[in-house]
Formats: C-alpha cells, sequence, structure tokens
C-alpha cells in the first residue's frame, strides 16, 4: 500500500518525536530521508518551504501573535482581570471563576492559547492563594480554559484551517463562538461543583462589595477602566464583519491599538516591556512559520505519494458512515494532539482529510469548527500539552498534580462540548449564517 | 501504446482549481501517451495538488515536475505584461488568431517571454472575456464610473486600463486578494470588481454584484508550458507528437469554454438580483478610446519588446495586427 | 565567539523588531488610506508582506537562537533526569541531528536560489524589488540556523568537559 519512502519517512518522524527532536526540522530530515531513500529529487522541499510562508495570513499571524505578547505587557490584562472580578467575584466559586471570564475576554484580544495564560497566572493564581484557593487549581482551571483564544475571534488555527481549506476566515470565526461559549458555561458549572474541594481556611478575605448597589459601583468604576481594553476586540469585531477591513489586516490594526493603549493611555509600556514582547513575539513567530513550512513539506510528500487518496478510501471501506467516520477522525485527531501541536496537526490533516470530507458531504466551515476546537483540546492534552508546560511553569506546580487536576475539565467539558460541536452543526453553522449570509457558509 | 516501460516519466501540474480546463489538460496528457507511442507517460495533478501557482511554476523551471498550465503573472514572466493588457483581444476568434502558433501576433512574443524564463508554450487556453460589476449602477458609459470603489489585482496593465477609463471619474481602486473579494464585496469594502463568466457563477460573483458590463474590455488567456531544457533535448518525432496532442486539447478546450460560457450566462440571466448589460459597439468603442492603450503600452510593454526586438517597433506592430484582427472578424460577421 | 553569536543574535532581534514593526505600520497605513488620505499606494500590502518575508528568515534562526522550537521532552527528561552531564550528552545528539536535518534541505535551498539568481522575477507593483532576493534570504536562513545549533553543539560540549573535570578532580579530592 505504501512505499519503502513513506514508510521510511513516517517511522522517522515517529522516532524523532519521541527523541524531542525539534518538530519543525523533523518534518523536513524525515521527508528528506524518504526521498533520499527512493532516491528522489528533493529540491521540491525548497520551494514549498519558500511559498508555504509567501502569504499575507502568516503575516496576520504574527501581528495577532505580537498583540497577544502585548496584552500582558501593556497592562491591558490587569485591567480585564479587575473588571471580571467585579463582574463574577461575588458568586459561589466566583473567585476562580474571574479566571473563565477574564480569559473569555483576553481570548477576543489574542488568537493563541498561550497569551491567555501567560498573562493570567501572574495575576490570578498568587492573589488567590492568599483568599485560599490552591495553587494547582487556579492554574488548573485557567490552563483548562485557555484554548477559548482559540475559540473566541481572532484565532491563528482557525485562519490556518482557512488557508488550508480555503475557506472563510470570516465565517470561521463566527463558527467557534459557540463551542467558545459552551465551554466557559461548562467550566463555570464545573467551577461551581468543584471548587470546595480545593480550598483551605485562609485569614485573608478578599474584599468584596456586600450590597447590590456597591457591587454595580464596582462594575461601573473598573468597566470604565477597562474600557480601553475591552475596545480592542470591539474593534476588530467591528472591523471585519462591518467591512471596514479584512481579517488579515485586522492583525495590524489590533497590534497598533494595543501599542497605542499601553503607551498613551495605561502608560505601562516601557522600552523593556515592548523588547520583551517582540523578543517573545520573533522567537514564538519563527517557531510557528518554520513548523508551518516544515509540515507543508511532510503534507506536499505524502500528497505526491498518493497517501490522502489511501486514507480517504481506507476510511470509506472502512466505515461508510458519515458519523463514524468523523468519530474516527476526532479520535485520531486527538491522539495527534497529545503528541504534536496545533498548528503541525492542521497542516497535516486539513490537506488528508478534506477529500473524503467532501465526499461526504461535510460542511467545511462546520469541519473547521470540529477541528480549532479539537486541536484547542490538544493544549491540555499530555504528554504533549502547551498549557501545561507554560502553566507549571509560570505556577510552579508540578506538571503532574497540574495534569490530574485538569482531567476533570477535559473530560466533564471539552470532550462533551467537541462531541457537540461534531454532531450539532447548527452550533458553528448558525451564527455564521446569519451574519454572514448561507452562501459563505454553504449547506450544512 | 507499447507494453514497455515509457522512456519518459512526467507530471503535469494544474495550478488552478477549475474542472474545465482539466479536462482538457488530462486529454492533453492522454493523448501525448498515445501519439508517443507510450514513449512519454504524463501524470496528472490537478488542482493544486503540487503546490501554489509560483510553486508549480518554480518546480518546472528546476525542470523537477515537466509541465503545467500556468496564468502568466509577470512577477513570473516579466515579458508577459501584454498577457494583461485590455483590449487587445474582444472575441474568441481574435483570441485563436492572437495566440495561433507557430505566427499569432500574441503567440510570438509570448514564446519569447517564456524562453527567457525557462519555458516552451505549448498551447494556450482562456476562460474567456472579463467585464465590469459592481454594486452601485449599471456601467454604461465611462461616466458611470463615478466615485466607485474597484478591487483591482496587481497586474498593472489592466489597473492603468481601468484607470485610463475611468480618468476624471473619481473612481478609486483597491488591491484585495482574490480570495477575500467575495467577501470583500458582501461586506462592502469594495463598490466591484472585474469578473468573468466562470468566475460569476463558479466564485458566487453574482450573489454580490448586482450589475454586470459584459464589456470584453480584457481577455483570459493562461498557457500551457513546459521545461525549455526538457523540450529541447527531445527528437523531433516526440515534439511533433507533443504538438499534435497539443492541437488538439487546445481545440478541445476552446469548445468547451465557449460552450461553457453560454451556459453561464444562461444562468446570470435567471438570476433575480443579478442584471447583465450587453454594451453596443459604439459603447464599447468609447471605453476603448477612453483607455488609451498605447500609452500604457509605451510605459509597461514598450522597454521589454524594444530589448527583444531591437528597432522593429515591436509595440506598433501587435497593436496593428490585433486591430487587424478585430476587422476582420467585425467583416465577417457582417 | 561567545561574543561573536550574542553580536548576531542581538542583530537578529534587531532587523527582526524593525521588519515587524515595519509591516504592522504599513498594513495599518493601509486600511488608514483607504478611508482618510486615498493616496493611490496599491503597492502597499505587497511591499508589506515582503519586508515580513524577510522577518521570517530572521525570526526562524532567532528562534533558533533562543531554542524556542518545540518538541516532545518526556522521553529525554525520563532518561536524563537531573543529571546534568547526561542532559549534555542528549542536546549535543539532538543538536547534530538537528544540523543533519537542516543540511537535508540546504542543497534544495542552494539550487533554487540559484535558479532565482537565474531567473529574477520582479514584484508587479513595486517593481523595482527582485524577488530573488527573498530566496537568498531563505538561503542566509539555513546557515544562520546551522551556526546557531552548531554554536549548542560548541556549548554542550565545553560544558561536559567542565562537568568531567570537576568530577576527575572531586576524585581526587576523596
Ligand atoms: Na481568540
Ligand atoms: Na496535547
Amino acid at each position: 500500500m505504501l512505499d519503502l519512502g513513506t514508510v521510511t519517512t513516517l517511522i522517522a518522524f515517529l522516532v524523532g518525536i519521541v527523541l524531542g527532536f525539534p518538530i519543525g526540522w523533523l518534518f523536513i530530515g524525515s521527508t528528506a530521508l524518504g526521498l533520499f531513500v527512493m532516491g528522489s529529487p528533493t529540491v521540491f522541499m525548497a520551494n514549498a518551504f519558500f511559498h508555504s510562508l509567501d502569504s499575507s495570513t502568516i503575516m496576520a499571524i504574527a501581528f495577532f501573535v505580537f498583540s497577544g505578547a502585548l496584552i500582558s505587557e501593556a497592562g491591558l490584562a490587569d485591567r480585564i482581570v479587575n473588571f471580571s472580578y467585579s463582574l463574577v467575584g461575588r458568586l459561589r466559586g466566583g473567585l476562580t471563576g474571574v479566571g473563565i471570564v477574564a480569559t473569555l475576554f483576553l481570548s477576543a484580544l489574542t488568537g493563541s492559547s498561550v497569551p491567555c495564560i501567560a498573562a493570567l497566572i501572574p495575576l490570578l493564581v498568587p492573589r488567590l492563594e492568599k483568599f485560599g484557593y490552591r495553587r494547582v487549581y487556579t492554574t488548573a482551571l485557567l490552563c483548562s480554559s485557555s484554548y477559548l483564544g482559540y475559540l473566541i475571534p481572532p484565532s491563528v488555527p482557525a485562519m490556518i484551517y482557512c488557508l488550508l481549506a480555503g475557506q472563510s476566515v470570516a465565517a470561521l470565526f463566527l463558527a467557534t463562538v459557540f463551542p467558545g461559549i459552551l465551554l466557559a458555561i461548562g467550566y463555570g458549572m464545573l467551577n461551581y461543583f468543584m471548587v470546595g474541594r480545593y480550598t483551605f481556611e485562609s485569614t485573608e478575605k478578599p474584599l468584596l462589595p456586600t450590597t447590590f448597589e456597591e457591587s454595580v459601583k464596582d462594575i461601573l468604576h473598573t468597566g470604565k477602566i477597562a474600557i480601553p481594553a475591552l475596545g480592542c476586540p470591539v474593534l476588530i469585531l467591528v472591523g471585519i464583519y462591518g467591512g471596514i477591513f479584512t481579517p488579515n489586516e485586522a492583525g495590524g490594526i489590533a497590534a497598533v491599538y494595543c501599542l497605542l493603549i499601553g503607551w498613551f493611555v495605561y502608560r505601562e509600556l516601557t522600552n523593556a516591556k515592548l523588547k520583551k514582547a517582540l523578543s517573545s513575539t520573533i522567537g514564538t513567530f519563527g517557531m510557528t512559520t518554520l513548523l508551518l513550512a516544515g509540515g507543508t513539506i511532510l503534507t506536499r510528500y505524502l500528497t505526491r505519494q498518493g497517501v490522502a487518496q489511501e486514507v480517504a478510501n481506507f476510511m470509506l471501506n472502512m466505515f461508510e458512515n458519515k458519523y463514524l467516520i468523523l468519530l474516527m477522525l476526532n479520535f485520531f485527531l486527538l491522539i495527534l494532539g497529545m503528541f504534536l501541536d496545533g498548528i503541525p496537526i492542521l497542516i497535516l490533516v486539513v490537506p488528508l482529510a478534506l477529500p473524503l470530507m467532501q465526499e461526504l458531504g461535510i460542511n467545511l466551515v462546520h469541519l473547521g469548527a470540529i477541528m480549532v476546537v479539537n486541536v484547542g483540546i490538544g493544549v491540555m492534552t499530555p504528554p504533549f500539552a502547551m498549557s501545561i508546560f507554560v502553566g507549571s511553569r509560570l505556577a510552579e506546580v508540578p506538571a503532574a498534580e497540574l495534569t490530574k487536576t485538569m482531567l476533570p475539565f477535559l473530560f466533564l467539558v471539552s470532550i462533551p462540548v467537541l462531541l457537540l460541536t461534531t454532531y450539532i452543526p447548527a452550533l458553528s453553522c448558525w451564527l455564521p449564517e446569519i451574519l454572514l449570509g448561507s452562501s459563505i457558509v454553504g449547506p450544512w | 501504446a507499447s507494453a514497455k516501460a515509457p522512456e519518459y516519466k512526467w507530471r503535469f501540474g494544474q495550478t488552478s482549481v477549475r474542472a474545465s480546463q482539466g479536462e482538457s489538460y488530462k486529454l492533453f496528457c492522454e493523448l501525448i501517451e498515445k501519439y508517443s507511442d507510450g514513449r512519454i507517460q504524463v501524470e496528472f495533478f490537478p488542482d493544486n495538488q503540487l503546490g501554489t501557482l509560483d510553486e508549480i511554476f518554480h518546480a518546472v523551471q528546476d525542470g523537477e515536475v515537466e509541465i503545467c498550465g500556468v496564468a502568466p503573472y509577470v512577477n513570473l514572466v516579466p515579458g508577459g505584461m501584454f498577457n494583461w493588457m485590455p483590449w487587445t483581444v474582444e472575441s474568441w476568434e481574435e483570441c485563436k488568431m492572437a495566440f495561433s502558433r507557430p505566427n499569432g501576433c500574441l503567440y510570438v512574443p509570448m514564446e519569447e517571454a517564456m524562453n527567457e524564463v525557462g519555458m516552451h508554450v505549448l498551447f494556450t487556453v482562456s476562460q474567456g472575456s472579463y467585464g465590469i460589476g459592481n454594486n452601485t449602477r449599471p456601467i454604461k458609459t465611462p461616466e458611470d464610473f463615478k466615485n466607485l470603489k474597484l478591487r483591482v489585482s496587481s497586474s498593472l496593465g489592466c489597473v492603468r486600463g481601468l484607470q485610463n477609463m475611468a480618468s476624471g471619474t473619481g473612481m478609486t481602486v483597491e488591491t484585495v486578494p482574490w480570495g477575500e473579494l467575495y467577501n470583500a464585496l458582501s461586506r462592502g469594502v469594495v463598490d466591484g470588481c472585474w469578473s468573468m463568466w466562470p468566475s460569476l457563477v463558479e466564485e458566487r460573483h453574482y450573489e454580490v454584484l448586482k450589475y454586470y458590463t459584459s464589456l470584453d474590455w480584457m481577455w483570459d488567456a493562461n498557457q500551457v508550458v513546459i521545461n525549455k531544457d526538457i523540450w529541447d533535448g527531445l527528437s523531433d518525432d516526440l515534439k511533433a507528437a507533443i504538438e499534435k496532442a497539443a492541437l488538439e486539447a487546445e481545440e478541445h478546450q476552446y469548445a468547451i469554454q465557449e460552450r461553457m460560457a453560454d451556459e453561464f450566462q444562461d444562468f446570470l440571466k435567471k438570476q433575480a438580483n443579478f442584471e447583465i448589460y450587453y454594451p453596443t459597439d459604439e459603447e464599447r468603442t468609447a471605453f476603448r478610446e477612453k483607455a488609451n492603450m498605447l500609452s500604457v503600452w509605451e510605459e509597461l510593454c514598450t522597454p521589454w519588446l524594444d530589448k527583444h526586438y531591437p528597432g522593429q517597433n515591436m509595440t506598433q506592430k501587435i497593436l496593428d495586427e490585433l486591430a487587424a484582427n478585430r476587422e476582420k472578424v467585425l467583416a465577417g460577421k457582417k | 565567539m561567545k561574543k561573536f553569536f550574542s553580536h548576531v543574535e542581538k542583530i537578529e532581534f534587531i532587523l527582526g523588531s524593525i521588519g515587524l514593526l515595519t509591516a504592522i505600520v504599513l498594513t495599518f497605513c493601509q486600511v488608514v488610506n483607504r478611508y482618510w488620505l486615498h493616496f493611490e499606494i496599491m503597492w502597499i500590502a505587497d511591499f508589506a508582506l515582503y519586508i515580513f518575508i524577510f522577518t521570517i528568515y530572521i525570526a526562524i534562526p532567532y528562534g533558533a537562537a533562543l531554542k524556542t522550537h518545540i518538541a516532545v521532552d518526556i522521553l529525554p527528561d525520563h532518561f536524563c533526569g537531573d543529571d546534568r552531564a547526561k542532559r549534555a550528552i542528549f542536546d549535543i545528539v539532538k543538536s547534530s541531528v538537528t544540523i543533519l536535518m537542516v543540511l537535508s534541505i540546504s542543497s534544495p535551498v542552494m539550487r533554487v536560489a540559484k535558479r532565482a539568481y537565474r531567473y529574477p522575477e520582479y514584484a508587479t507593483l513595486v517593481r523595482w524589488f527582485n524577488m530573488s532576493w527573498l530566496i537568498y534570504a531563505m538561503a542566509v536562513m539555513i546557515v544562520l540556523v546551522i551556526l546557531h545549533y552548531g554554536w549548542h553543539v560548541a556549548c554542550d560540549v565545553y560544558e561536559l568537559k567542565q562537568l568531567r573535570w570537576i568530577s576527575v578532580n572531586e576524585g581526587e579530592a576523596k
């Protein structure tokens, strides 16, 4: 079925992953090895590398990474946390619920998951520990919520999916909104029941308004301060859906907006902080672009070897049923998500799965929503879990304990939301259809 | 075909996702195998399977893919500017004349331009004419461009021609990538754009455009090319076999595209919120004259043509021949 | 040597920052111009993208210098634990294999760079801009990445030597 070259490539790739080699170069090296074994020319690798990066979507992705890096450096995250605090702090489990609400807000500022964790852990974890909430629980909540950054627009994985599948970015941005909100509500409910197990007696009590009037006053006050920070998502959304600029241009606008707020409104963006944000942005998108280019090379190779067609035929012969195939796709993506980052997964899987999905008549915006939710879950599934890596380091809690605490969030909320997204197309297709028209979304 | 293993195993990369082009490309691959008696085998890769347009083009330059069908954008083919000049060809007959081999007045410089980037032209495919669509008013005279914001591509020849036609009307232009055009039109980022029958239907531009003027102000032309070193290394009988296949595939493609243009128009005429305007010959002349194409040729094409055909005043020669073609076709109609 | 690499890293950071910020400003200007100024600057989006592509080819080696690459470290962590010598040996292997993997694409890149030299391509709207420069930038990236990983290997070898020296001397002290 597969030729020697393809098999060599796949084995080399798996071995390389297990040995912990950098995945971006591993894509390239394992492809080269397969070509070498077969004595095939390798020159297409350089062309695929170059042309996969020659795209304004990649530029927009870097801009969103930069604005994500700015949200903590420019003081936007603080204001949003304070606002969230006054919104839900008084409810039962509310202090930890602040984490979910703040993540929801920050998600509308960044297209990724890591900036949410990086901004919120230093702000919330020590503060809540003083009030008797265990570090590991607050961190687990934040890490589990972090992929809301993928689901609430803007979203880097959504842009990559659209780049690969030729779908409307504006539509897919909207398609994951309801799954995102569902996820936040589910986490909120789970938190309500779980939080009691992770508290201890503490002498310090939070200063919270006691009456309804005080509470409203507090919300208005913190809300006013948070307006410039909250203005960014509003600007992005109005800009994109009001026809003022394209989703790609929105990245540039968001970055400029965050810079201006940091400099002139909150006045917290010093040169040192800007440098820090720039350095992390350049490092991150250097890594991301390498993953993109390397992943394109490997998929190009697999497509040329006819692997996509083989996989499609195999799946069709094996299952026949559309719902079973979708279930298999989700299962396969979840397994991949345990070992790979979301971006390379999309680059590998979308071109290979697209022909099969089209044959099954699955709406490609709906498929995009499934994939984005799925690779989002990947940030919390061990052993390779971005949110656990970053979260355990920033909060100084052991990764194993953090992982264990995150499991209820994974199994009781995330997976059910994924299944709902998979089997109820309306969850993802209805909103873009209402706002953008049925022709952009297509039949579902 | 013989049972022997082929001497040459090639790949043909399609750089677009138009199924209507793919049919003829596939036929071309089969015919090459047939006429070469199985000595050449060409595997067809549709739908950008080998990569993006630029990527496949470069792969052919590298000799890593042998043949592709390509839109000769000037970033890839610096001499190909005249392929994107408005008002060169205004009908299928003129298109066939201009690109006929070996003496067509646009084929000759196009082959030269392709040679310069390491390619040899095998045949031409066309998706027909371009018109202009918008959401504000039907465009019947150049004055109707008034204050419109139109999407353009980075094909300078088309942009200049459009700007000349609309000069003094306050029309502005905006580059929007093709992939974002539908959205930009539906959101009102731009008021209109140039489009063509296949795009109106297959890219569903008709859903987001209200008025379309079938101006025929540009004529699409793409080329099927082969790596020149590979071509030069072929024996004469194989070259003849490929040329024979090319001729048949080209005819096949013209027939498909002409038929589809009619089908698309029939479909579009049935759409409730879409209005097609067919300008009269006089109205079209007004646009053509205002476009002042000679000046655009002199700016964009003449430098390259003078370098490659020194002292021959190629610009004028090509334009004269195009005009003669047009008259011939018009005379034939009457 | 150490100074040289810290300089390289600094230059990469500065160029990368300039590129990123320029691309952002150009994109911003394009939108502002569309609604306010109405200059005819069609080329701005293309130009921003070219600047950004250069930035990518700076960012990839910069990422290599900072070791921001994504990898699954479970097995290495399991075997090396806190043993610094084992860790250094593993890192040497990892960096060396990475160099090999980078080398595996270097000859295609050089071939493509040669083709870019033979057939220069000029941007459609920014007509003085030779797009082959972008391909040369990709070639420079390969060289820089190899240099950075080579330097990582050198640093790890040095550390290994130091560790050995310490353990040998400690042994004598006993
Ligand atoms: Na987001
Ligand atoms: Na994971």
